[in-house]
Order: C-alpha cells, then structure tokens, then sequence
C-alpha cells in the first residue's frame, strides 16, 4: 500500500457531470450527498477503492477533495458525507436533489482490501474520519467471508455529532461486524452504547484477536491518531499494519500543486492512506 | 456554472474617507455597466442626489468612523444587511486618519480648536460630534475585507461577484511581493531603498513597484506579516525606528498598531 | 559558428516564432520577447525570474464557463523560442518536466512544453553561483540547442531533433568541422570556469542527513523567526512549482475563469485545510518544508534534490535566508553537536 501504483496515465483536468441523487442531514452540520454519473456508461468505469476520494468542481465556486464513503461492492452510485467548513461546502450545501455537480478522480492510493484478506481488523473512527471508513466497513459487510474478525470502534462527541448514526446502529444490530459506538459525552441521558474515548474500547480487544494477524484502519481527527496508535501498540499489532488516512490541502490531486507534500511524499499521490510504519519518522505528520 | 439563487440588494455607503473607493467603482470603465446591472444597485452614496437608505443584501461600507452619527449608521447598516463588506483600507484598518486615534490628544485637540467644552458646537453640528476615527470593525462584526487606497478593480470585482453570487469568496493570503515577482519586479530592499512590500496585502498587482515607486502599504496590513524583521531590515537599510513605525502606521491603522503592541 | 554570424542565426530563430531572451532592464536581467538582434545581451549571471515562466506563467486560466457550459482553456499552439538559458535553469526545467510529465502528465505543462525550443547558452560564475556543488553547471541534454561562447566562435551543440532541424537549415551559417585547436581553446575555457567558481554549499553530498539530523535544531527557528513570509524565494526559484487555484467569476456574474496561479509555501494558509486546521501554522514550520522539500526529500523522490544552484534566492531573498546560509547553518549545527567538522 505503499507504493504508488503505476497508475494509467490520466493526463486531463476533464470533469464528469454527475446528478445529486439524495441529499440528507447526518448531524447539524454535515450532510450525506448520492450521486450518479449522468453518463451510465461513466458508472460502470467509475472504479475505485474504499479510501479514495474524489474532487468535486463547481465552477465559479472552485474545486474540493472528498472523500468516498460508499463501497465499489455496490455499484451505480458513490455517496459522500460532508461537513460544512468553507466557501465550497457552504455553496455545496445550497445544491438540491437533481442538480449536477461536476467530478474527476478517484485519486489517490485507497486501502487494498484484497490484501487483507484472512485477517483480524480492526477499524477506528472519530468524527468526520468515519466518511472514509464507512466505505470499508460495507465493503467488508458485503464480504464478510473473506475476512476473519473485525471490529469496528466509532466515537464521537455527542449522540447528536454522530456521522451515519443510523447506518452504524443497524450495523451493530445486523452484527455482521462486531460494532461499539462510543461518544465522549451523552448530554441525552439515552444513549445506550458507550460513553467514553474511543481509545479506551481498544484494549479490551486484546484477548479476542491475533495480534499478528490483524490489521488496525484508522481515521479520524488528528489528535486521535496518536493515542490510538498507543493502544494499538500495546496490543503488539505490527507498525505495517496499522493503516491510517490523511488529510491535507490539496488543489489538483495529481501531485502537481504541492499542497499535500508530507515529508518526501504527496498526500494526493502515495496516500491518503499510509501505513503507521511508512510515516512514523515524518515529523510533521499531524 | 454556478446559479445564484437570485439578484441580491447592494448598498454602497461612505463614512469618513476620501470617497477614492467608490470612485474607483464608477471608474471602472470596462466592467461599470456590468455592475450596475449584475446586482440591484440600490443606494450609492457618490452617485445618487436623494440619500434615503433602503433596505439591502449586501452593504459595502467605506470609510472609517469618525463621529456619533456615523457610528449609529454603520450599527443600522449592519442590522439590516447579511453582508457587510468594509470597502478600502479606511473601512479595514481606519485609514490615514486613524493616526489621531491617540484618545488623549484627542481631546486636546478638540479643545484647541473648539474651546474649552470640546465639542462642536450645535450650530456647527452637522455629522455628529467627532469621535477618534476606527476602522469598521471595531464596532461591528465584518464579513469580508477589500482593502486599497483606493481598491484596485483586479481585487475588488471577483470578491463582489463572489458575494453577489451568493457565495463566500475565498481567503488566501499573500504579500506584495507576491505579486510584485509575479510582475518579475526587482526588489527595493536588496538596493537599500525601503519598501513595505513584505507586510502590505497583495491585490494591486504590484502597481508601484512596477513603475519603480516603493510600496508604502496602502493595502494595509498582509495576514503573515513579520513586523520584527521587517523592522529590522528597514534599519539595516538606515531608516531610523521612528521612521519605520511611522511608514508602518501610515496605513496599517488598527493592525499594525496591534501588532507592535504585541511585541 | 563565427561570432558575425551569429545576429543571421539568431534571424532564423526568430522565423521559428515568438523570440525570447536575456534584456537588461536598469539593473536586472530578465527574459523579454525580443524584436531585433540589438536587445539581447547574453553577458549576465541570472534572471530575476526564471524561464519556468514559459512552462508555468504566474498566473494563467484553465477552465473558461458561462451561465450553461463550460471549456477548458489550454495554452495557445504558437511556439516559444528562448535564448540564452543557461546549464541551471535547464537542469531546473528537467526537474519540472520530471514532475509535471510523469505519469500523470499536466494538460497545459504539456502543452507549453511542447511548443518551447529552448536554446541553452554557456555562461561564467559569479559569487552567487553555487552550480558547481549541485552538480548543474554543466548540461548534456534537455535543450534543443546549445551555444557555448568562447573568444571568436561559438560552439553548437545539439540535443533535440526539433535543434537538428535548425541546426540543418543554418548550414550555411555553420562550420561542419570543428578544428583540434577549437576543441582546445574550448577545452581551456571549461578548466578556467571551472577555477572561477567561489562559493560553495559545504557538504552537499550529506545534506539531506544533514537536514534530517536537524529536524528539530533551533538554527529553524532562528530563521523562522527572520523570514518575511513575502514567498520571494519560491518565486524566483526555478524548480518551485505549487500552485494555488481560484476560481473569478466576471463583473456580469455570467461568465468566469477558473485561474492557476503561482503559490509559495512560505505563505500564512498554505497548509490550511477545511475548518481552518493548519499543518504549519508557524513561519518556522514553513520555512522548514521548503528547505527539507528541496534538498532531502525530493532526493528520495526523484534520486536528486530540487536545486540547481541558480543563486537567485541567493541573490534575491530580502533577509538573507538561502540555500547557502541555510546548509552553513545547519553543517556548523552538526560540527557542534557531533564534532565531526574536521572529519
């Protein structure tokens, strides 16, 4: 996963129109957006990875990165949560059901789901970290055969902040994925999973995994990265095994515009998914 | 492209200030007709006889604030509109005039042209009595800064179209320099002569350095700018700090003036 | 090539298309289009702006759009021709090709690229000149022609079939062979520019060990502490290439572009992502990426570190931080700490 492929060459800034298909609110403040390439022969082509993310262009507005949060296992539509924080999503946010936005990618090096196959995962997100990993999740729900225990730990601040609550609440009841939802806070008073950090939920999965057999993902805000990477090392996961995703400015997802230079390496490119053992000695990694 | 929901409401307001600012606007030549049809022009102070305030979307407000009544007017503009744009350094960072904001020389001042009680007397009282002048934003929140003395039209039009397209414009900060190597100038301060290039905004495309003139920072103050070493290097270049601050303050206003405190 | 052939050659060029080269503005040099032999000037050390400004303009737009559609914009077809480049600046747009026409080529690199005949022309150091320790001073490709002045004549090389190609229709211009004291008198001006050269970068070969032995040294933050942020170096570098995009919607709010323009990492926002979290917050942090991105990392990435010893941050950056005070700062660092000065 390190690597980047050789990738074909793609040598265009060419947009793809794509309708909105469904827009709804995922907390206060982010939204989930389905989209549909308007050309279907476009979907069919439309390969991707759980990781891999997507620049949307609105023209007038500019350019943004997103990431997908839908599986390739599903096809004829890629969704997307987003959070309003700037100029471009505070236009996003305007857009209705129907409308067109224009799109290029995938970039970027996404997980190798094939790659862990056989294995124990375990699957960490906090806050908006949990738009990527959603893309893993049903990936590995839709075959499950393929890999041997996961698990799945989600915090949040609140029950209110919860990305994909729904989703992640049917999940655990469907217990494809073993599935704990944590929140640093319940100001509800009825939340019936974990209240807590999401780091504390790690060592308890000490005794039901292979530690070298397991594989962590990890995703969230950056100062989560850290005292989860603690806990995993605790469990002696391997350091190659701890995937984590980045994020970082970036204008042309083709390692031209700089932005996302990480050490000796371009977010757009190489990542945004590096393994703990790649980026350990990159100083300014979060 | 992008589709605005509708043609917003856009008022142009001036306080204290040379009006250089919405001059600018009308002198816009290429792009005047357009603007006057791109949005609904409601209220221009520069261009229009009857003075009633109507009701807007966007207020782009120039000038700074210099006596009581203005600053009931800036608090009513402010009210009524979604946006509020200060338009110009004056508006940004209090203009040339922010100088005498000093409060206790103020009052002296007052006195010494007003006498004793100084005010202005009632028959003189025409705009309310003086107050020492402030940007905008010392009174009321401000949405979006276009700074300038006067704004530059390459600056100014895509931040308005953005607004009035109902979209936030972009914030990305650069320094004249920026703009001024964009232009392949060469620089004032490695031939000893000062520049302020290095803490003045971008967004006149270099307009002086290019004609060989040092920028004396009528952009106001640039988002990364270094102070200290910027006024260390205009004294390696024999400009005593006195100078230098002075220069500084010329147009920095209220931000410059912070960050010399802040050190 | 005899010295009074040269202003008809350079008329051939110029039937080529669009002429550019060395002009001596006031005190600076920089590449202008030039309309008659006399502006030239090819006795200079460097220009203010490098020739990436044909490759990568300031500013330039990318896509055009209208109320219903849009279209991209890419770089007109007419080529460029530029005299005069000298052995850094060419190995300098080696490095942009490198990164620009990769596997992901970009559309309107490309483009320009391909419609760019650049002409090398030798050049002698001065004390800004720091090519020699880079490696850079000397070029065997990447240019279409090369010129190397020497007392009387010039010597031409070739490196492109598009270079052939002219090089075949001034045959009448040109000598075919090269005498044995030509070779000579050539090979006596590379030992004496060879011997002019006075500055140098102190252990270049260890550089990237050196930065990354003082990743957390104060020398950073003592330069951090200096640095305008103004963005100059990044400008004037010649290998520097981030980009920043922006998209202006015209005066009508009908019709915009969408607009690429030359960024610097020195800037405030330039790590800044969505929710205004920023990755280097600090000038030091900053500045420190632009150092270890041009001398270490870009080693691991391409086998060679982005500088080509041009001298113009040099020459150019207004307080003095540079490739030069930089690495001595950094190596004076290491001989403190590991006392391996005299080794």
């Amino acid at each position: 996963m390190t690597a980047s492929k050789d990738k074909e060459e793609i040598s265009t800034y060419k947009t793809q129109p794509a309708e909105i298909l469904a827009i709804r609110d995922l907390t206060d403040d982010t939204r989930y957006f389905k989209l549909r390439c308007k050309d279907i022969t476009m979907n069919k082509d439309f390969q991707y990875r759980p990781g891999q993310f997507v620049i949307f262009s609105l023209p007038g507005v500019g350019e943004a990165t997103f990431s997908l949060s839908s599986t390739p296992t599903r096809r004829d539509f890629i969704e997307f949560g987003i959070r309003k924080v700037g100029s471009f999503t505070e236009a996003l946010f305007k857009l209705k059901k129907g409308d067109t936005i224009d799109i290029r990618g995938p970039y970027g090096d996404g997980f190798e789901m094939e790659d862990l196959r056989g294995r124990d995962l375990i699957i960490v997100s906090g806050g908006l970290g949990a738009v990527p990993l959603r893309s893993v999740l049903l990936y590995i729900e839709d075959r499950r055969e393929e890999y041997n225990k996961v698990f799945f730990l989600n915090g949040a601040r609140s029950p209110k902040d919860m990305l994909y609550k729904r989703d992640f609440i049917a999940m655990n009841q469907r217990q494809i994925i073993d599935t704990h939802l944590a929140v640093d806070e319940d100001d509800t008073g009825e939340w019936p999973y974990n209240v807590g950090f999401v780091t504390q939920l790690i060592p308890k999965l000490g005794e039901l995994i292979d530690s070298e057999n397991t594989t962590a993902i990890i995703c969230g805000p950056p100062i989560m990265y850290k005292f989860v990477i603690q806990e995993l090392l605790k469990l002696n996961i391997p350091k190659d095994q701890i995937l984590m995703t980045l994020e970082r400015r970036m204008k042309c997802g083709q390692g031209h515009c700089g932005h996302c230079a990480v050490g000796g390496r371009y977010t757009c490119l190489e990542g945004p998914v590096f393994t703990y053992y790649d980026v350990q000695h990159i100083k300014e990694l979060i | 492209m992008w589709q605005r929901e509708k043609k917003p409401v856009v008022g142009i307001f001036g306080f204290s200030g040379c009006a250089g600012d919405q001059l600018a606007i009308l002198h816009m030549e290429d792009s005047t007709i357009d603007f006057f049809t791109s949005a609904d022009i409601k209220f221009f102070h520069m261009a229009q006889s009857h003075q009633e305030v109507p009701k807007v979307d966007i207020a782009l407000v120039e000038g700074s604030i210099n006596t009581e009544r203005q600053l009931k007017e800036l608090k009513e503009i402010r009210e009524m509109a979604d946006v509020v744009v200060a338009l110009g350094t004056c508006a940004c960072y209090g203009g040339i005039q922010y100088l005498g904001e000093d409060v206790e020389t103020f009052k002296e001042r007052m006195e010494y042209v007003y006498g004793k009680s100084g005010e202005v007397p009632e028959f003189l009282d025409l705009v309310g009595q003086p107050r020492p002048a402030q940007p905008i934003s010392e009174y009321i929140d401000v949405d979006i800064m276009i700074p300038g003395c006067p704004i530059s039209a390459e600056n100014f039009v895509p931040i308005y179209t953005k607004l009035i397209s109902g979209l936030l414009p972009q914030k990305y900060p650069m320094p004249v320099c920026v703009e001024c190597k964009y232009e392949g100038n060469d620089c004032f301060l490695l031939h000893g002569k000062y520049c302020l290039g290095p803490v003045t905004a971008a967004g006149c495309n270099a307009t002086c350095p290019s004609i060989d003139i040092s920028c004396i920072g009528c952009f106001g103050t640039y988002e990364g700018a270094n102070y200290p070493s910027m006024i260390d290097k205009l004294k390696e270049i024999g400009l005593s700090e006195e100078e230098v601050i002075r220069k500084l303050k010329l147009f920095g206003g209220n931000k410059v003036e912070q960050a010399l405190k802040g050190d | 090539m005899s010295k009074e052939k040269f202003p008809e050659f350079v008329e051939l060029i110029k039937s080529k298309g669009k002429l550019f080269g060395p002009v001596k503005q006031k005190e600076k040099y920089s590449f202008e289009e030039i309309k008659d032999f006399s502006e030239l000037d090819f006795d200079y050390q460097r220009t203010i702006i490098s020739p990436k400004k044909f490759i990568t303009p300031a500013k330039y737009s990318t896509l055009r759009f209208v109320k219903f559609g849009q279209t991209e914009v890419l770089p007109d077809d007419e080529p460029q021709i530029v005299m005069g480049v000298h052995p850094c600046d060419i190995h300098a747009i080696k490095i942009l090709d490198r990164l620009f026409l990769g596997n992901i080529k970009d559309p309107y690199y490309a483009k320009r690229r391909e419609n760019l005949i650049i002409i090398g022309h030798s050049c002698l150091p001065d004390d800004k000149c720091v090519c020699q320790s880079t490696g850079t001073d000397m070029v065997e490709d990447g240019f279409d022609l090369f010129l190397t002045e020497l007392d009387d004549f010039y010597l031409l090389w070739v490196g492109s079939d598009k270079g052939l190609g002219i090089a075949i229709e001034a045959e009448n211009l040109l000598e075919e062979n090269v005498s044995e004291e030509e070779i000579q008198e050539y090979v006596r001006w590379q030992q004496e520019r060879s011997s002019m050269f006075t500055t140098s970068i102190p252990s270049y070969k260890y550089l990237a060990d050196i930065i990354h032995l003082n990743y957390d040294s104060d020398v950073w933050e003592q330069f951090g502490e200096k640095c305008l942020s103004c963005g100059t170096c990044s400008l004037v570098c010649p290998t520097c290439n981030c980009f920043h995009v922006d998209d202006k919607i015209m005066m009508n709010a009908e019709e915009g572009i969408r607009e690429r323009m030359l960024d610097s990492c020195t800037l405030p926002y330039y790590s800044m992502v969505a929710g205004n979290h920023d990755f280097r917050p600090d000038r030091t942090a900053r500045l420190k990426l632009y150092y270890t991105h041009k001398l270490k990392e870009y080693i691991g990435r391409w086998g060679q570190p982005s500088c080509v010893g041009c001298g113009r941050c040099i020459a150019y950056c207004p307080v003095d931080i540079n490739v030069i005070t930089v690495s001595n700062a950094l190596f004076e660092e290491v001989c403190e700490t590991q006392e391996v000065c005299d080794q």
